[in-house]
């Protein structure tokens, strides 16, 4: 993997990290 | 490795789903309820939409998932889902009307030589259009092919291309300057 698309991998990684901070886990009962 | 293992233990959760195993597929939707909701955040923009739109994918995945008929399809499948929950919630919404035109324009910042430089990639992906950034996080994060994508987005394989290609030029422009 180049190094653009390691640094496109992280970024999306953390952008979902902060994300999930700031909207808690999703939690879903189907039961 | 792990990947692969992943990859199996998905597709025995699959299998025993489809015959008709509660537990299994509830543990199946729980890995996977997460990388649904932030998919449909990204896409959405609203977390409460976005939780709406996942719980919908996810009740179609359980009604559905018999007919799926190759559990190792179950990814690609379950995004196409999916993405349509994402598209007629994109529908709906007036607002985010210019999300639903699947002939966007590359993004202005592509081209504008004017655009404000920021060494900060997180920023610099904001910039993009949702419709690149989709193709972008089934790419990146997902581990999709050019070619699931396309089916999953509904686009020409050529059209998955080209946005990816655009997408690493206007990164790797702005990050070597």
């Amino acid at each position: 993997m180049s190094n653009i698309d390691e640094k496109i991998r992280q970024a999306l990684t953390e952008e979902d990290k902060r994300a999930i901070e700031a909207t808690g886990t999703m939690r879903v009962c189907l039961t | 490795m792990q990947q692969i293992k992943q990859d199996s233990l998905n597709e025995w959760l699959v299998l025993r789903s489809q015959r008709g195993e509660r537990d299994a597929l509830n543990e199946l939707l729980g890995n996977w309820q997460q990388r649904y909701f932030l998919y449909a955040l990204n896409r959405l923009g609203e977390t409460e939409a976005a939780h709406d739109v996942t719980q919908e994918c996810l009740f179609g995945i359980s009604r559905n998932l018999k007919r799926l008929k190759d559990p190792a399809a179950f990814p690609k499948w379950s995004f196409r889902i999916l993405e349509r929950r994402c598209m007629d919630w994109l529908r709906k919404t007036v607002r985010e009307r210019k999300h639903v035109d699947r002939n966007v324009d590359l993004p202005e910042a592509w081209t504008n030589d004017t655009v404000e430089h920021d060494m900060n990639i997180s920023r610099l992906l904001a910039q993009l259009e949702p419709e690149i950034r989709q193709v972008l996080r089934l790419y990146y994060l997902e581990g999709q092919s050019i070619m699931a994508i396309a089916e999953i987005c509904q686009l020409a394989e050529g059209t998955v291309k080209s946005r990816l290609f655009y997408a690493r030029k206007f990164l790797a422009t702005k990050i070597d300057k």
